[in-house]
């Protein structure tokens, strides 16, 4: 199956998802409220948000492809994302907590990588 | 309108090069005036380079220099900048982890950390004020005491006694005999004290002198005036002479249990009409029996007079290794604050004995064997009822207990405060009676001085205990008046004031409860990157009164 994704994750190798599922990050916010006593207005204290977070899921045309996409992930490097289709989702990332590689259950060939990541600035 | 700031809080290795940069992830620095160090300070820092992490070790006194920048935006805009210089003492790290964790702390650990060492090889030197004894122990760390008024005197005030038994001839001549063809008689034509003195006349030209003591009894050994005391002694005279200056000579006889004695020159000087004191200082060995002082006088003319008055031989105080001279007294000298006079029997017949009057024993300000240059400190400064710090920014303070620094805290409900806690208890810090009992072994002996002090009704007493001389009382009140403002503790969360320093004047505002003033006695600024406490300090005030 042909790549109609645009979409490659690079480290030490380049891996092409055919398509990819659920893209989304998020950004904690750090500021800090102080709720005083006896006041409706708490005070606030502006701090720099936490650096973005997120999850997205890549369909790979093999279990061989996803599970080497796994290991890339789980490496100890830097790893760029790049979507020639939304280049605002361009990215240094890391992945953090799990990222998991399953059969793609109707195809019984296809297979996703699901993964948890943090954008860096290298 | 709401109130806005940020914050930043940074942290470099002092003295690095170059500059080596934590990266910190939170901070609580803690200002205690009550505590030593007066700083203590928690710092939580990424996990930095295997080489920087080597470096931060404690044991070579590592410092760092935290900077808190907080600027508030609304509704005043304003930047203050706080830097603290603190020695790391502690540097936690557990293997995998993402953070180290240091404790740093003001300058007080050097001394407290700093054992009994080989540089300590004397105790202070006069004077002996405490300002001079704590510049001693801090100019072995290169620093010195903020210029200041608080001080106390450690004079060691020692009891000792005057050996010559007629030390100003106010009634007869007993004891004053003539040596080498001299007359010796009393004279009342002068005198250097009361109304008379004592006339040495040559018979010839030649040397001639004359010898305060008992030769009779000196001889037979057994005699009255034998020196008790060994070791370091002073002994002293004034003299004049009508007639040609003349090479005058003092000198300790000192004799053994079989009557041989050997002659030590004590000090010389060349008489004149005025009078001159005659004094200096010489060592009594373990076989001495007797002392007698001898004065010779040389080359004088047929029948020239010398007078000799105020004579005295006495024994000095030894403090490690430093001497405390001895000085002339008789039992008739005049009371002062310090001493009073007595004589042992019949006046101008006997020993003179001066006694101290402070209880205070002279070897409190002797450096301890195996204490810590802070111990040592820290017992004279609180028995002076004084406060001994070092700030941030490393400056040594000498205050007393009444010592406030300029500036205002203000906590306020409805305007800063996050939480607030009002307590009143007879239990945690608050005494209303304090004892400090110095214990000291002195040849086999122990010497137990207890310093104490009540309000009419103590319900909580407090006692500590220390093993070293009573440096005067004083400790035991300055104890308690610390503790009696402590009985009402307010514990207060406030948007951080970076200013904020123990000893300023403090406001608070609580519900239910009346405008209290009183002064800040501690600190805890709060920081981290993420956390809501962060931005916050904890206050404690003391000496609370309704405003």
């Amino acid at each position: 199956m042909s790549d109609i994704s645009g979409v490659t994750i690079d480290g030490t190798t380049t891996h092409t998802p055919i398509i990819v599922d659920g893209f989304q990050s998020s950004q904690q916010s750090r500021h800090v409220i102080h709720e005083l006593l006896d006041s409706a207005d708490d005070a606030i204290t502006l701090r720099p948000a936490a650096s973005p977070r997120g999850s997205l899921s890549a369909l790979f045309a093999s279990l061989e492809e996803a599970e080497a996409c796994r290991g890339e992930l789980a490496s100890a490097a830097v790893l760029t994302y790049v979507d020639t289709d939304n280049p605002t989702t361009n990215m240094s990332f890391i992945a953090i907590d799990t990222s998991a590689a399953e059969l793609e259950d109707e195809s019984r060939e296809l297979a996703w990588v699901r993964f948890t990541f943090k954008k860096v600035t290298p | 309108m709401t109130i806005i700031n940020s914050s930043t809080v940074t942290a470099t290795i002092v003295g690095s090069s170059p500059l080596i940069h934590l990266d910190v992830l939170a901070a609580q620095i803690t200002l205690d005036e009550y505590r030593a160090p007066y700083v203590d300070a928690q710092l939580t820092i990424v996990t930095p380079s295997e080489a920087v992490l080597a470096a931060i070790d404690p044991r070579v006194g590592v410092r760092v220099l935290i900077t808190y920048t907080d600027d508030q935006l609304e509704p005043f805009s304003s930047t203050s900048t706080r830097t603290f210089d603190l020695l790391v003492h502690v540097r936690e790290y557990t293997a995998g982890d993402a953070t180290v964790r240091l404790t740093l702390v003001s300058d007080e650990a050097l001394l407290i950390d700093m054992g009994y060492t080989p540089q300590h090889t004397s105790a202070p030197v006069s004077p002996w004020s405490l300002r001079a004894i704590t510049n001693s122990i801090l100019g072995l760390y290169g620093t010195s005491l903020q210029a200041g008024a608080a001080d106390a005197d450690y004079t060691p005030y020692f009891d000792t006694t005057n050996d010559i038994t007629n030390p100003t001839l106010e009634t007869n001549i007993t004891n004053w005999t003539a040596q080498a063809g001299s007359t010796v008689t009393r004279s009342t034509a002068s005198f250097h004290s009361g109304a008379a003195s004592a006339s040495v006349t040559a018979a010839a030209a030649s040397s001639y002198g004359v010898v305060i003591g008992n030769p009779t009894t000196r001889t037979s050994v057994a005699g009255e005036w034998k020196s008790e005391t060994l070791g370091q002694r002073r002994a002293g005279v004034w003299v004049r002479t009508p007639g040609t200056g003349r090479t005058v000579t003092l000198n300790a006889r000192v004799y053994d249990d079989t009557g041989a004695s050997i002659t030590l020159v004590i000090n010389s000087l060349v008489s004149s009409s005025t009078w001159q004191l005659l004094e200096g200082n010489y060592v009594v060995g373990s076989l001495a029996v007797t002392v007698d002082i001898f004065i010779q006088i040389a080359s004088a003319a047929a029948a020239q007079v010398h007078y000799f008055d105020d004579a005295y031989n006495s024994q000095s105080l030894v403090v490690q290794s430093y001497l405390i001279e001895s000085a002339f007294f008789t039992g008739a000298t005049a009371a002062t604050s310090h001493y009073t006079y007595s004589w042992e029997g019949v006046a101008n017949a006997s020993r003179s004995i001066r006694t101290r009057v402070s209880p205070r024993d002279p070897q409190a300000i002797a450096y301890r064997v195996g204490s810590t240059d802070w111990d040592y400190l820290h017992t004279l400064v609180q028995a002076a009822g004084l406060r001994l710090f070092c700030d941030e920014a490393r400056k040594w303070r000498l205050v007393a207990a009444t010592y406030t620094v300029t500036g205002t805290v203000a906590v306020e409900l409805g305007v800063n405060i996050t939480a607030a806690a009002d307590t009143i208890s007879l239990r945690g810090d608050y005494y209303d009676g304090v004892a400090v009992v110095y214990r000291t072994i002195v040849d086999g002996t122990e010497n137990v001085n207890i310093d104490w002090a009540t309000t009419s009704d103590t319900t909580n007493l407090l006692t500590i205990e220390y093993n070293t001389a009573f440096p005067g009382a004083g400790a035991a009140a300055a104890i308690l008046a610390r503790a009696l403002g402590r009985g009402r503790e307010q514990d207060i969360r406030a948007l951080t004031q970076i200013t904020a320093t123990p000893g300023n004047a403090l406001t608070s505002l609580l519900p239910d409860i009346a405008e209290q003033v009183g002064l800040l006695s501690a600190v805890t600024f709060n920081w981290a990157t993420d956390g809501s406490d962060s931005d916050e300090m904890s206050v404690r005030p003391r000496d609370l009164e309704d405003a």
